[in-house]
């Protein structure tokens, strides 16, 4: 089933042209990475999808709703989550609190000690369990980006987006992180789309890849399609090497 | 609740409690006034502190909430306990109005444009002179029955311990919560889905009613209102006891509304060299004690423990 369905997404920022006719699609179940050079357009584009920017031009449809012009919390109770590429914690409340944010909404209807088992539970998920009580401020990167997980993970999302939420991690947490995605995926049955600079860790998981470059879509397939595209390699490496290579 | 906290609590109220058979029928009046201040602090709090809108109408519903009341029983012979219900009510549309137009703005623009409706608000009610009697004051009658100091003092508390103990409640509910995930971050509060306008506009209406029931009271407690309670001094203090006693928490407002109102009965000898001393206070708070008279207890105690 088609979920989410990007039709001509358009944004300029004064001048500069940060998105220009995006359009593309994500498959329910689907892992979908989103990659280009620094610039690209791909966190505007998130902020399209989830409505923290509105396009000037083009709809955004998920699961066959138009939600172009929806406000962000309407969006992220329809069913899509995020993390942010610069963290957000809600600084001054623990982390147990930061996820109960998300599920006072996500699951209205159940009891207090009911979201706080399942808060606790999301916690652990994502391995933050001892640290329930710290505030979030306190937390390093890594546990703020892991905590970011949890909350998106809170809103009971059907389609995930994730920002570099594993950027920034040595060697050994990258696959650690990666064996959490797949895990998420399959527990949770999400679909996700993710940016990611982390190479390895978007070509071993992801279904299909998107490549943006100056706000266009320029190429999009398979891992190992991408991976030798020659529009690709010349939007990461330029010119010269692309011929040479 | 933490068990000492709750104990706490419980002392002052006691004390609370027993205070008018202590002290001379001066310090009543300043006491009573505290528990004015209480109400102000508390309330403001709730926008200020728990949802990051730093409002300057608190003061001005407060005027709104008293001159409402105080016309109706004036003009009309309405009893006060139900012009001031009519002045909550109206203190409500009206920060519901406010709020719609100026919450999504935010931050400064918020300030300022409620720093514009309290001036409006005061100049109106200074220059109807034939509703109001603008700055000669209104003379208006007591809550009920006789005038007495002590029973305006234990409505006064009352109206504490129940402002006190709803807030309490509102801030462990999920609104509570979700208070203060959009005083944190409000694209991530939106982000996993809080309404963030509407919550900042239930805080804003709770704060307004609020205030208007605080001067209601005090209005009817003084018996001559003036436009001295809808004015930018009265919300700078309500402001400056909120801060000093600690933006935030249940117990800041309290003790600094308290704190700054004993203060200023011992410095009014100085005339108008009172307001230096207050600012010398306030930067002195500003350097040294930056999250309050309870923040710095709570870090105190910490440190111990």
């Amino acid at each position: 089933m088609l979920l989410l369905e990007l039709n001509e997404v358009s944004k300029s920022f004064g001048g500069v042209k940060a998105l220009e006719n995006v359009t593309a699609e994500v498959q329910e179940g689907e892992i979908v990475g989103l990659i280009g050079p620094n610039g690209a357009g791909k966190t505007t584009l998130f902020n399209v999808i989830a409505g923290v920017i509105k396009c000037d031009r083009g709809k955004v449809k998920f699961a066959g709703k138009d939600i172009t012009k929806y406000p962000t919390h309407k969006i992220s109770t329809l069913g899509i989550g995020r993390t942010f590429q610069i963290v957000r914690p809600f600084a001054t409340m623990s982390c147990l609190e930061n996820v109960l944010v998300a599920l006072s909404i996500s699951e209205k209807s159940r009891s207090k000690n009911e979201r706080i088992e399942k808060a606790q539970e999301l916690l652990e998920t994502v391995g933050l369990a001892e640290k329930e009580q710290t505030p979030a401020g306190n937390l390093n990167l890594i546990d703020k980006k892991r905590l970011e997980l949890a909350r998106a993970l809170a809103t009971n999302p059907r389609l995930l987006l994730l920002d570099e939420v594993i950027g920034g991690l040595n060697s050994y947490e990258v696959g650690e992180a990666i064996a959490l995605i797949d895990k998420l995926r399959k527990n949770f049955k999400l679909t996700i789309l993710w940016i990611e600079h982390v190479m390895k860790a978007i070509m071993q998981l992801s279904d299909r890849i998107l490549v943006l470059d100056q706000g266009k879509l320029i190429c999009e397939g398979t891992p190992e399609e991408v991976s030798h595209d020659a529009r690709v390699i010349r939007a990461y490496l330029g010119d010269s090497s692309a011929s040479s290579s | 609740m933490k068990r000492a906290n709750l104990v706490s609590w419980c002392i002052a109220f006691v004390v609370a409690l027993i205070l008018p058979f202590l002290v001379s029928d001066y310090w009543l009046h300043s006491l009573i006034s505290g528990l004015f201040y209480v109400l102000m602090a508390s309330s403001w709090n709730l926008i200020a502190g728990y949802t990051g809108q730093v409002s300057f109408a608190h003061a001005a519903f407060a005027g709104i909430g008293c001159y409402t009341s105080g016309i109706l029983a004036v003009k009309f012979g309405i009893p006060p306990f139900f012009g001031i219900l009519t002045g909550i009510i109206l203190a409500a549309l009206l920060s519901l109005t406010l709020g719609a137009l100026c919450i999504r703005m935010g931050g400064i623009y918020l300030s300022l444009t409620t720093l514009g409706f309290s001036e409006i608000v005061r100049i109106i009610i200074q220059n109807e002179y034939k509703i109001t009697r603008g700055t000669m004051g209104l003379k208006v009658p007591f809550l009920f029955g006789n005038y007495s100091k002590i029973t305006a003092f234990y409505i006064m508390l009352a109206a504490v311990v129940l402002v006190l103990v709803g807030i309490y409640f509102v801030l462990k509910s999920d609104l509570g919560l979700q208070f203060r995930a959009v005083q944190n971050d409000e694209i991530a509060a939106a982000s996993v889905g809080v309404p963030v306008v509407f919550v900042r506009l239930t805080a804003f209406v709770m704060a307004g009613s609020l205030a208007a029931l605080a001067g209601g009271l005090y209005g009817h407690y003084l018996l001559l209102i003036t436009p001295h309670i809808p004015s930018l001094d009265t919300m700078f203090l309500v402001l400056a006891m909120t801060v000093i006693g600690g933006m935030g928490t249940m117990a800041g407002p309290v003790v600094g509304a308290l704190f700054l109102e004993i203060l200023s009965e011992y410095i009014r000898v100085y005339g108008e060299f009172h307001v230096l001393v207050f600012a010398i206070v306030a930067m002195i708070f500003a350097r040294f004690f930056p999250q309050g008279i309870v923040g710095f207890m709570g870090n105190l105690i910490k440190q111990k423990t």
